[in-house]
């Protein structure tokens, strides 16, 4: 089958839907919601429909990659790179994802955002980015990734700012784009680096951008422990776009203001699938980070800190959303982490069943949302679980899924990071892995318990208004609800007396899982550990949240100072804005514009220029005197001197 | 007997025809009515025209060149005579007499062309000299056109004072007057500077004429009082006259020094180029800050001049190069020419009535109330300013390259950027006609008559033919 | 009749315009109707027939369609006509933009309307004869031609400091090019008296001569192109001149300079631009940043815009000093990105300026509620400025990037890219402002969206956008050859 249908499909659905609104726009009149939701909805599910028999095709055995190649799409010499798709084991899992959980997300939000304006633009926009996901996913070369790349970070920037009118709603996503564009020129850098070494030698026709072209060839880049080599540099450059995408330390601020975006967008873009386009690229790309391991150090250190890092602020934030912003950002880093170690494939494990509960987890939280009129603050929230039962229980398998419960999804996936990481010596990676999985525990039960257990602490009017969502939002809580519990079964690790078929599935090689006999009683404690850890969150969260609601003020008495600092998330926005923004603005301004360009460049230089050459006419006009014995003196002097010059001479 | 009486009078043809229609048209002024001015005005367009006739039978002028050169002159006074024509019939006093002074102007421009003997050349650039004298201050009523007639009239005896002074040098120690007899007598060796001082004397005589710096303080002064025909007058034919004589007198001298007769060394080729880079800052820059029109021609006139001079100071080693200089300078002269007359024509036609139109602040939205004026303006400005396919640029490129050619670097360099600089004064006019609004004072402006368009259009036709086409002028030769 | 044609077509292409010109110059004043159509008409004429030169374009190196008559014996001036890769395309960009510049004009254009056609028509001709003669005194007429009806247009129908803007745009550009014009005279006589290019290509030029050339030839283009610090009159000219001035003047009339370079100032001084590379590369760089940089704090849509035409043609020029096939083929494809984005841009700021007649960023806000489709179209073509990988921004900017990056300039490209990140930043910045957000004053409120002939202007733009992002290679390809013959030449020396 071509693959091509993947991306036409919900193209097509973005250009009817994009059609239908700018004419509704253009006549002022209302859109036709039935059809809108219809065809949006429809493209998704005959996409997923049609990947269930690829999918089906790869579990049963199938190696091969499935190529389509469209038509060449820049040639220029010996440079030249396809509009071309491959579906591979890796790409299929993605695959399934994004239309299987985007499916439930555009379910979901044909009923949370009902009774909102620009409908249609919404699901063209929710489409568009299905399609770039596809794109980048699919891409058989750089290019085509770079492609759903950029693509899917222009359609964050446009459904982020989907309510544009806030203004702070338009500068989040336009901040999420720069972010991004910055990790984008570590990406074109890479691009360029492995243009630059490949392309002299390149052959006419040949493709060097592919990745089964450089997978033969990456080797040439030379593999040795010291720091400059080239497959390090490239690695580092591609790292640099995967912590933008994929909001890592030092590039991950732009994440928590997405959330600014509709709720379901945060579900699909900001959770499930967009964020994680890093991981995926890296997995990707895995034959270049095995030719460099001190970059693998390094995605591995980053990882490990952003997950503890973002867990931590974690703890205190108050918007709903936020909380689980952070929760993404630090299970982000926990892929990171698993990648860095070496663990491609527990990575994609991980970014699935993330996939699963982070999507179950937003969606609830618009569910919450929903019924509580846009009210995001926790402290306003309490006591849900009864009105809405569906969202509470659903919530709940997530927490617990994310904190890491077994035999629940993130038991397996997470745990395994955190053993990989320490069996392959990084135990120090492992211990900040333990100490975020500890703070996730802890701030999931926290959300938890504020919004669905104690009292209400919002208005009567929202008190009045609660509601259980319609079933359209509910049924893919359900659906996402039973992925999360289940998603992980399919890695059980040989220890559980599983045999990691997903793992070994993926086959991304460089000793995916080289589970030696001895390691056994160490992987068992350490599990022990993990789950200890989540029960000792959860107790804490009780304790703090449930049975005695002023402990959590007194400490945040007690440590004023840490406890601002994790309110404002480290002030590293307003770092961002202090070293960075600001004086490239203040210079750009005060000194490139004004002095350079203005004073400088054109006043003094150019019209200087000018001046000078007219403010010689002035003298001349002063020895036009207009008196005739002036001019008879010239006169004189000039045939004087010449006939001095004459005689003289 | 007809034959021989033919044969005696067809080289001097021209010359006669025009002195007698000059006569023939004064007495027109008897004439009443409407007849006063246009009798003398067709009858000078005739007597033109007959003048032209006998320039390619037998003419007492030496060269092609020079027959061009009379062509141009005799051309542009037919072409101006609608001017003048328009010009004095819109004014009280309608001075039939200046038709007569036009035929003396061009009479005395095809001696000055003509003749290789100085002393004969002297008359004619009188001739030339007091008609224009007396037209200069054909507008009494106006004390600056009084104050010009009289500067003018000074200036020009000072400086015929010097030019006969160098001319009874010359006499003295070559006993010819003729430069073709000149050229063979033998100077004796004590003699040798005074016959030196003789030519520079002749040479800076003729530099006043055609205002080149530092002898060009008149020109200013003189245009600016002159009514609006008569400064057209001046600053076409008197250049074409004087340029073309200064071409014809250096081409001997040149020769001299070459051939090194009697151990002269003149620099005369140093000397030119100074005049030419002098004539070419001091026009530009002076431009840039007039307010007048015809100042800022008069100053434009002087930078034209600093080109030609340049063409002038090229190319008297080699004799193929001496043609190559003697057309570029040609092709200027008859370019500015053409411009220049298009300039003035239409800057006479709206200047009818008492009031000149020279300021450049009357220029301010002129577009809108005579767009037709000002779009034949703007033409002539731009291709004066030197943008091609007009003929202002071919004729710069002509020079350019002669300079280039003879290795001119410097002085090269040093001419574009003025131009450059020049393009500056010549957009002011623009400027004022098409982007600034209408000052407050608005003059009723006359339309523009159907002859006087023809004309205009004429020229325009010839601008762009001499610049697409320059071969019709270069590849003759 | 067709043979004629085919072998005519060039001429034809160029004398259309002015023909229509001519004709215009007759047609009455008082009808205004009469020359919207008729410049219309004229322009579509001249654009379908550049499509012939698209059509039967042979995909190899070396002139085509080419016309050689002796013009000016004297001066051994031949009428020279002849395209190849690199000007085919700016020939066909030209045509293309100029009918959407017309209809765009229709609606803004009211007082002295015939002027204005003309003057289009005028300029048309003196754009389409520079990017085809072959002959550089050819080539130098229409140059400097050019420059008038550019500098009326500025003039009579901009707006603000317009006639400092005129005026700086004028004497600026001819200062370069006089100069120039002497350089071409020496090489005249240096080529024993021709001013054919296909001459003076194979002159055995010394490296002294070279250098002097070479100054003289790309001050002239780097003035038009612009190149830092020679760039402050495209400011003032974009911001005073008329929406169409703008277009014309960002579209076409920029590219003049890259041209120039590429056609001139590059493959006959070969030795020259040896050692002189790295230092236009340098100002090429800063160009890019520096204006990124100034871009970002412009309080006026159409400043902010220039400013990012200078690193933009920033990218352009980068392209060329790195001096590879994929960098010099990408950099020719920019130029006609830059044409067709940057020409939308203003397009759209001049839709805009027409409603609200005013061009501060400041006074605008929300716009994305009441124009909704004409955001819409901006949108997209701020997506293609600021390069999105789809669009046609993005694969020039990509194989310059890449050429320049495996040449010895792999520094430069590493700054350079920066400017991917600062394109966004300003670009994205004015968008918000304008777009987004409340609404500024109740002023903005009872605005019209694009109505059916804005759509026609901006349609085909957008349609190119999307086109040259996903099929660059039915342009490449023809673009290819050219560039290859060139990087063989230089790299005989």
């Amino acid at each position: 089958m071509n693959l091509i249908y993947f991306i036409l499909l919900p193209l097509l659905g973005a250009i009817l839907n994009g059609s239908i609104a700018l004419i509704s726009a253009g006549r002022k009149k209302e859109e036709p919601r039935a059809l809108v939701s219809a065809i949006a909805l429809g493209v998704m599910l005959v996409a997923f429909a049609l990947a269930i028999p690829l999918a089906l095709d790869f579990f049963s055995g199938r190696t091969d990659p499935i190529l389509s190649s469209l038509f060449s799409w820049i040639t220029v010499g010996n440079f030249k790179v396809d509009f071309a798709l491959s579906l591979d084991r890796l790409s299929v899992v993605l695959l399934l994802i994004i239309t299987g959980v985007g499916s439930l997300i555009h379910l979901y939000s044909v009923g949370y955002m009902k009774g909102e304006a620009g409908y249609a633009k919404y699901f063209a926009y929710l489409n568009l980015f299905v399609a770039s996901m596809l794109v980048l996913v699919l891409g058989e070369n750089l290019l085509m990734m770079f492609l759903g790349w950029e693509g899917v970070g222009l359609c964050s920037y446009l459904l982020i700012g989907f309510w544009f009118e806030d203004e702070a709603k338009a500068k989040a996503g336009k901040k999420a784009f720069i972010v991004n564009r910055v990790g984008d020129f570590g990406f074109l850098l890479g691009i360029f680096l492995l243009i630059s070494f490949f392309l002299p030698e390149a052959k006419e026709g040949v493709s060097i951008l592919s990745f089964s072209y450089l997978k033969t060839y990456i080797h040439e880049l030379g593999h040795a422990h010291v720091i400059f080599i080239p497959a390090g540099i490239i690695g580092l450059c591609f790292f640099i776009g995967a912590m933008g995408k994929s909001a890592q330390i030092p590039l991950y601020v732009w994440l928590p203001d997405a959330m600014a975006g509709p709720t379901p967008v945060s579900a699909l873009i900001h959770a499930a699938t967009m964020v994680t386009a890093g991981v995926y690229m890296i997995a990707r790309m895995h034959f270049l980070y095995d030719l460099a391991p001190w970059v693998l150090q390094f995605i591995g250190a980053i990882g490990a800190i952003t997950a503890l890092f973002a867990a931590s602020i974690g703890l205190v934030q108050r918007d709903i959303k936020k909380v689980l912003a952070y929760s993404t950002v630090s299970q982000l880093g926990f892929m990171f982490l698993a990648m860095g170690v070496g663990a491609y494939a527990t990575g994609v494990f991980h970014l699935m069943t993330h996939a699963f509960f982070k999507a179950c987890l937003f969606l609830g939280s618009g569910s919450v949302i929903h019924a509580m009129g846009g009210e995001q603050d926790i402290r306003r929230m309490g006591g849900l679980r009864k009105s809405m039962p569906i969202t509470f229980w659903t919530f709940l398998i997530a927490t617990l899924a994310i904190a890491g419960f077994p035999p629940l999804s993130a038991f397996f996936s997470k745990d395994e990071i955190l053993w990989e990481a320490f069996h392959r010596g990084h135990s120090l990676l492992a211990g900040l892995g333990f100490l975020a999985a500890l703070m996730t525990s802890f701030y999931m039960f926290r959300l938890t318990f504020l919004t669905f257990f104690g009292d209400f602490r919002g208005t009567e009017e929202q008190k009045h208004h609660l509601h259980e969502s319609p079933w359209t939002m509910t049924l893919p809580l359900i659906v996402l609800a039973i992925l999360s519990t289940v998603g992980g079964w399919v890695g059980i690790p040989h220890l559980l007396g599983g045999h990691a078929q997903f793992q070994n599935f993926l086959g991304l090689g460089h000793g995916s899982l080289e589970v030696t006999a001895s390691d056994h009683l160490w992987e068992l404690s350490l599990m022990v550990l993990s789950v200890g850890l989540a029960l000792l969150g959860m107790l804490l969260a009780y304790v703090f949240y449930i049975k005695n609601q002023s402990y959590a003020e007194c400490l945040a008495r007690r440590f004023p100072r840490l406890y601002r600092l994790l309110l404002n998330k480290y002030y590293v926005d307003e770092i961002y804005d202090a070293l960075i923004v600001n004086p490239i603005k203040g210079i750009s301004e005060t000194f490139f514009s004004k002095t350079v360009d203005q004073k400088f460049i054109n006043q003094v230089l150019v019209e200087g220029s000018a001046k000078t050459v007219k403010n010689l006419g002035r003298v001349l006009n002063w020895l036009q005197s207009g008196q005739v014995s002036v001019y008879a003196f010239y006169f004189l002097a000039v045939i004087s001197v010449a006939v001095f010059y004459l005689v003289f001479s | 007997m007809l034959a021989a009486i033919k044969n005696s009078i067809f080289p001097f043809w021209p010359l006669l025809v025009l002195l007698g229609g000059a006569f023939v048209t004064l007495m027109m002024g008897l004439l009443k009515g409407r007849a006063r001015i246009l009798a003398p005005a067709l009858s000078s367009l005739l007597v033109l025209a007959l003048s032209a006739y006998g320039f390619f039978e037998a003419y007492f002028l030496s060269g092609s060149q020079s027959i061009l050169y009379s062509l141009a002159v005799v051309g542009v006074g037919i072409l101006s005579v609608p001017m003048f024509l328009d010009y004095f019939q819109a004014r009280e006093e309608k001075v039939p007499e200046v038709f007569s002074l036009l035929l003396l102007v061009v009479l005395g421009a095809l001696v000055m062309i003509g003749t290789t003997h100085l002393l004969v050349f002297i008359f004619g650039l009188e001739i030339l000299s007091l008609s224009l004298y007396v037209m200069a201050g054909l507008r009494r009523e106006d004390l600056r056109s009084a104050e010009s007639s009289l500067k003018y009239f000074i200036l020009g005896s000072v400086a015929l004072a010097f030019t006969l002074m160098g001319l009874s040098f010359l006499y003295g120690v070559s006993g010819q007057l003729d430069l073709n007899l000149m050229a063979e007598t033998v100077i004796a060796p004590e003699f040798v500077t005074l016959f030196k001082i003789g030519i520079f004397l002749f040479l800076l005589g003729l530099c006043f004429k055609v205002a080149a710096v530092p002898l060009h303080f008149w020109a200013p002064d003189v245009y600016q009082g002159a009514p609006m025909p008569v400064t057209g007058l001046m600053a076409v034919v008197v250049k074409l006259a004087s340029f073309a004589a200064l071409l014809k007198f250096l081409f001997f001298f040149y020769l001299w020094e070459h051939q090194q007769i009697a151990g002269i060394s003149l620099s005369l080729d140093k000397f030119v180029l100074f005049l030419s880079l002098a004539s070419m800052a001091v026009g530009t820059l002076a431009a840039l800050r007039q307010k007048s029109v015809k100042r800022l021609l008069a100053y434009s006139g002087i930078a034209h001049g600093g080109y030609i001079l340049l063409g002038l100071s090229t190319g008297w080693g080699q004799a193929n190069e001496l043609m190559n200089t003697s057309d570029a300078v040609l092709f200027y002269l008859i370019s500015y020419a053409v411009m220049s007359l298009g300039v003035f024509t239409v800057l006479s036609l709206l200047s009818r009535g008492s009031q000149e139109l020279d300021s450049l602040e009357d220029l301010k939205g002129l577009s809108k109330k005579h767009p037709l004026a000002s779009a034949f303006l703007a033409f002539f400005f731009i291709s004066m300013a030197g943008i091609p396919p007009m003929t202002g640029f071919m004729a710069k490129y002509l020079i350019f390259k002669q300079a280039i050619y003879q290795g001119l670097w410097g002085p090269t360099i040093f001419a574009v950027l003025m131009s450059a600089v020049a393009f500056y004064y010549y957009l002011v006019p623009v400027i004022r006609m098409y982007f600034q609004e209408e000052s407050s004072s608005s003059v009723e402006l006359p339309k523009l008559p159907l002859g006087a368009q023809a004309v205009l259009v004429l020229l325009i036709l010839a601008i762009l033919g001499l610049g697409i086409f320059p071969d019709v002028i270069l590849a003759g030769f | 009749m067709f043979n004629w044609i085919d072998q005519n077509i060039l001429s034809l292409i160029i004398f259309t315009p002015l023909a229509g010109a001519v004709v215009g110059l007759f047609l009455p004043s008082s009808q205004r109707r009469v020359f919207e159509i008729w410049t219309l008409f004229v322009t579509l004429l001249t654009f379908v027939l550049s499509l012939h030169l698209v059509f039967y374009f042979d995909n190899g190196a070396g002139y085509q369609f080419a016309i050689f008559k002796p013009w000016i014996q004297s001066l051994g001036v031949q009428y020279a006509l002849a395209v190849d890769g690199i000007s085919l395309w700016l020939v066909v960009l030209t045509t293309f933009l100029m009918p959407i510049v017309t209809l765009f004009s229709w609606g803004a254009v009211g007082e002295r309307h015939k002027a204005y056609y003309l003057l289009l028509l005028i300029l048309h001709t003196g754009m389409l004869g520079a990017f085809m003669a072959v002959d550089a005194f050819f080539f130098y007429l229409f140059w400097e031609a050019m420059l008038i009806p550019m500098y009326f247009l500025i003039g009579i129908y901009g707006h603000g400091d317009k006639i400092k803007a005129a005026t700086k745009f004028f004497i600026y550009t001819v200062v370069g090019s006089v100069l120039m014009l002497l350089g071409m005279i020496y090489l005249y006589f240096r080529a024993g008296g021709s001013f054919l290019l296909q001459d003076w290509l194979v002159l055995d030029l010394s490296t002294s001569e070279q250098w002097w050339l070479f100054l003289a030839f790309t001050l002239s283009f780097a003035i038009k192109v612009p190149i830092f610090p020679l760039h402050t009159w495209l400011p003032e000219a974009h911001t005073q001149a008329p929406a169409a001035g703008s277009v014309i003047l960002a579209g076409v009339l920029l590219k003049m300079g890259t041209y120039g370079l590429v056609r001139f100032a590059i493959p006959l001084f070969p030795q020259a631009y040896d050692q002189a590379y790295p230092v236009i590369a340098s100002l090429a760089v800063v160009g890019i940043i520096y204006g990124s940089l100034v871009a970002m704090v412009q309080k006026d849509i159409k400043k902010l815009i220039a400013y990012s035409s200078i690193a933009h043609l920033g990218f352009v020029v980068l392209g060329l000093m790195a001096f590879n096939e994929q960098s010099m083929t990408g950099a020719v494809y920019q130029m006609l990105n830059h044409g067709v984005s940057s020409g939308a841009l203003f397009l759209l700021v001049g839709m805009l300026y027409t409603r609200t007649h005013t061009q501060a960023i400041a006074n605008y806000g929300g716009l994305a509620k009441t124009l909704p489709l004409f955001t819409f179209v901006f949108m997209v073509v701020t997506f293609s400025s600021i390069a999105l990988p789809g669009t046609n921004g993005f694969v020039g900017e990509f194989m310059i990037l890449a050429g320049t990056f495996y040449s010895d300039l792999s520094l430069w490209a590493i700054v350079a890219s920066l400017g991917v990140i600062l394109s966004a930043v300003y670009m994205l910045w004015m968008v918000e402002r304008v777009f987004f957000g409340k609404k500024a004053g109740e002023s903005l409120k009872p605005l019209k969206d694009l109505n059916l002939r804005e759509w026609l202007c901006i349609l085909p733009l957008l349609v190119m956008i999307v086109w040259m992002g996903l099929k660059p290679n039915f342009f490449l390809e023809k673009i290819e050859p050219a560039v290859k013959t060139l990087v063989e030449i230089k790299s005989a020396f």
